[in-house]
């Protein structure tokens, strides 16, 4: 019962922790967000296995946090609005071209990070050839280049 | 689905303001959180060590009356010119007390162990008429909740009081 109560704690903690860091921080844009992951993840796992370190509990944890996940998709795709409160929704940070530097600066995303994915993504040069660049769910951001670039 | 120009997107910017809203809440939440286990609301730190009586007093136990479970703790038991009777010190600890805590080890070790009703009696061999001295409980909190904690020594009774957290 313990192993069940600790998952279950330690998901939500996780999930609510997750959104108040905002949408950028899992999406793993440098070495650090890598070693800042896997830190957490050994916190993590010290917390919730404890010195219990029986096949039964691993299998126990294993099946609460897959439970969990299965039991949130659920209701997600039940109710839309819970889905936009967990997952977030995406964020459209350059417009025709324009960018929207109000919102870029609340999600903590500067040009540089735009450059770094429109060349990553498609080879692109500068920002004068992207029409659309959004802050995905996952944090990551997706660029959608000026028609006259794609050709 | 929203349509933005030629994008088809699942765009709310309200719904993104009251996310950028909730996020600027929950930094303020961990930035209290954070402030109140350096003070030490959540352990041990510095508001939270707390001392029965002074050095003045013969028995005085500093320990911490906010502790995490199963986390190492440490309550010293300094003695003040204490009569041995029969060259002997008799440290008695709540029974009530000591089942909620794992006992790793109590420095320095006593020469015997009694059982006296709701009370553990812990007895230390003192050659010197007056003692002077530490006794310390290395302990493991095993439950979560307020630990109550009665010391006698001689006449003397001490009470303490602990909340330990998950």
């Amino acid at each position: 019962m313990d192993s069940v109560i600790k998952g279950l704690i330690v998901y939500l903690f996780l999930l609510v922790i997750f959104r108040f860091s905002g949408k950028r921080t899992l999406a793993q844009t440098t070495n650090f967000d890598l070693v800042l992951l896997l830190i957490i993840s050994e916190t993590t796992q010290q917390a919730m296995v404890d010195n219990d370190h029986s096949i039964t509990n691993a299998f126990l944890l294993i099946m609460t946090l897959i439970g969990s996940s299965i039991l949130l998709s659920f209701l997600k795709q039940r109710y839309k609005k819970l889905e936009q409160w967990l997952e977030g929704l995406p964020l459209i940070i350059m417009e025709d071209g324009k960018l929207h530097k109000d919102r870029m600066k609340k999600d903590r995303v500067d040009e540089s990070d735009v450059l770094n994915a429109a060349r990553l993504i498609h080879g692109i040069e500068n920002l004068d050839q992207i029409k659309y660049a959004i802050i995905e769910k996952n944090g990551e951001i997706s660029i959608v280049p000026n028609k006259e670039e794609k050709k | 689905m929203k349509q933005v120009g030629d994008l088809q997107i699942e765009h709310n910017f309200a719904q993104q303001k009251r996310e950028w809203r909730f996020e600027r809440i929950g930094w303020v939440i961990m930035s209290i959180i954070l402030l109140a286990a350096l003070l030490g609301f959540l352990g041990e730190g510095l508001l939270s060590h707390k001392s029965t009586g002074d050095s003045f007093t013969k028995m005085q136990i500093e320990y911490y009356n906010i502790e995490r479970l199963e986390t190492p703790m440490t309550i010293s038991i300094y003695l003040n010119n204490i009569e041995s009777t029969g060259k002997m010190v008799k440290l008695s600890v709540s029974r009530d007390y000591l089942s909620r805590m794992r006992v790793n080890s109590i420095l320095p070790e006593p020469d015997k162990t009694e059982i006296d009703g709701m009370f553990y009696n812990y007895i230390f061999n003192s050659p010197k008429e007056k003692t002077n001295s530490l006794i310390q409980f290395e302990l493991e909190p095993d439950r979560i909740g307020i630990a109550n904690g009665v010391f006698k020594l001689n006449d003397i009774e001490q009470k303490i009081s602990q909340v330990i957290l998950p």
